[in-house]
């Protein structure tokens, strides 16, 4: 087994480099990823525990399979979840489960990075709003609902959701200001006045 | 005992059922594939644009539009199944393009512009050093289904209603300026010339194949406003693309 002391400076291009000529690299590269892709996952679908936890070994697994694959021009989190992404809606196509009416869970880092964008009334209870802007989520189309999510909840910059999104930038900014306006409306329609 | 993690248990079934990686070498020639394939695309648009060139120079479609019913006959002539290959081929490298590694970071009409401005240059290219008036000709020659799917040059200058003939000269009158032709279909023609205007590189003797506009007057008898030669114009290399081949009705001896 590979030390771990040596491994920490690396960075996930590297530990991807190395992945391929042994796999107990890659341990320290999923252990980086693990936490933050079964919350994406539980952020986009609204499976149980078991579930999601299946999707992420699938996950990982394809992207071992296909780390020679791995663009160093890009970030390796952005391949990560591009693959992530793709998985997800091709188990949701296959299941033929439509994730309707989910409810996201939003919290206050989310709500204060849109407040600045969506003009919403200040005085609404932080929590209240939390949970509509969390119904609202569940009910825009899905291209929207990625972005929103890549963006405000993952943090990621416009080239990384080009990266996973595999859409031009101009594309992205576009999809954003969109989902803002969709998620406004659904917002209103949860009662909360703007 | 702690439950494994997911990197644990991702680990384990790597090592139990002896999972590899996919090899670089598979991953670069499926690349290379697909962007084999976009060139080839290119290609094929880019040659059919040069015949569609080819057919509208045949065609002299620049002076066909001044006249009578000209853009009548200009829509009927025109090589819709070129164009339909011309757009059918760039959709499909365009598409084939958005699945390259780096062919989505390119805005939809980016890729349009550039392929289609390509495709012309290359059409261009084709249709200057003769390769499109080749193509042409050897799809003429070789399927018979051709001629019926469009209009071959031959076709579109053999249509005496609308005061278009073309062939060979049987035989010149230069004092009455009336000349014997024959058209593609080996029907016979008296031509008067004498008000005709005659393009500078034709030369009106007997073998020599010419393209006429004017005007029928009787099922034998056309009358000719202008004379053009049967090749298109163009400098030595399209000396090369003469007719020479051409499977023509022998002229009747004598006449």
């Amino acid at each position: 087994m590979v030390e771990n002391k040596d491994l920490s400076q690396k960075t996930d291009e590297e530990l991807a480099g190395l992945t391929a000529e042994n796999p107990d690299f890659y341990y320290f590269l999923m252990a980086r990823y693990e936490a933050k892709i079964i919350r994406y996952i539980n952020r986009i679908t609204n499976y149980p525990k078991e579930v999601v936890e299946d999707l992420g070994q699938e996950i990982f697994i394809k992207a071992y399979e296909n780390i020679n694959d791995f663009d160093r021009s890009l970030k390796f989190s952005s391949w990560l979840y591009r693959i992530a992404h793709n998985h997800v809606i091709s188990h949701w196509r296959k299941r033929k489960k439509e994730s309707k009416n989910i409810s996201l869970e939003v919290d206050e880092k989310f709500i204060n990075l849109f407040e600045a964008d969506i003009d919403l009334v200040k005085d609404v209870d932080k929590k209240i709003l939390a949970e509509k802007m969390g119904q609202a989520l569940g009910l825009i189309k899905p291209n929207h609902k990625d972005v929103l999510i890549l963006r405000f909840m993952e943090g990621k910059d416009y080239n990384e959701i080009s990266d996973i999104l595999r859409c031009p930038v101009g594309t992205v900014g576009t999809l954003i200001s969109r989902a803002k306006k969709e998620l406004r409306i659904k917002i209103m329609e949860t009662g909360i006045t703007m | 005992m702690d439950e494994k993690t997911i990197s644990q248990k991702v680990l384990d079934e790597i090592r139990k059922k002896n999972i590899t990686p996919e090899p670089r070498w598979k991953f670069q020639a499926g690349r290379l594939m697909v962007l084999a394939f976009v060139l080839v695309l290119l290609a094929i648009s880019g040659l059919a644009v040069g015949v569609i060139f080819e057919l509208l120079s045949q065609f002299h479609f620049d002076s066909m539009v001044f006249r009578p019913r000209g853009l009548r006959l200009i829509s009927e002539s025109f090589p819709y199944l070129w164009l339909i290959l011309v757009v059918g081929a760039l959709i499909l490298a365009v598409a084939e393009f958005l699945r390259t590694r780096h062919g989505y970071k390119y805005r939809l009409s980016e890729i349009v512009a550039v392929f289609g401005s390509l495709s012309i240059f290359l059409g261009s290219i084709f249709f200057i050093f003769g390769q499109s008036g080749q193509t042409e000709r050897f799809l003429e020659k070789s399927l018979p289904q051709y001629g019926k799917m469009t209009r071959t040059p031959r076709e579109f200058w053999v249509q005496p209603e609308k005061g278009l003939v073309s062939g060979i000269i049987l035989k010149n009158d230069e004092g009455i300026k009336i000349m014997a032709l024959r058209d593609w279909g080996g029907h016979d023609w008296d031509v008067d010339y004498s008000k005709a205007k005659v393009a500078e590189r034709v030369v009106l003797k007997e073998g020599v194949f010419i393209k006429v506009i004017g005007e029928k007057k009787t099922d034998v008898n056309f009358f000719a406003e202008e004379i053009r030669p049967w090749m298109r114009p163009g400098g030595m290399m399209m000396r090369r693309h003469m007719d020479t081949d051409v499977d023509f009705p022998m002229p009747m001896m004598g006449r």
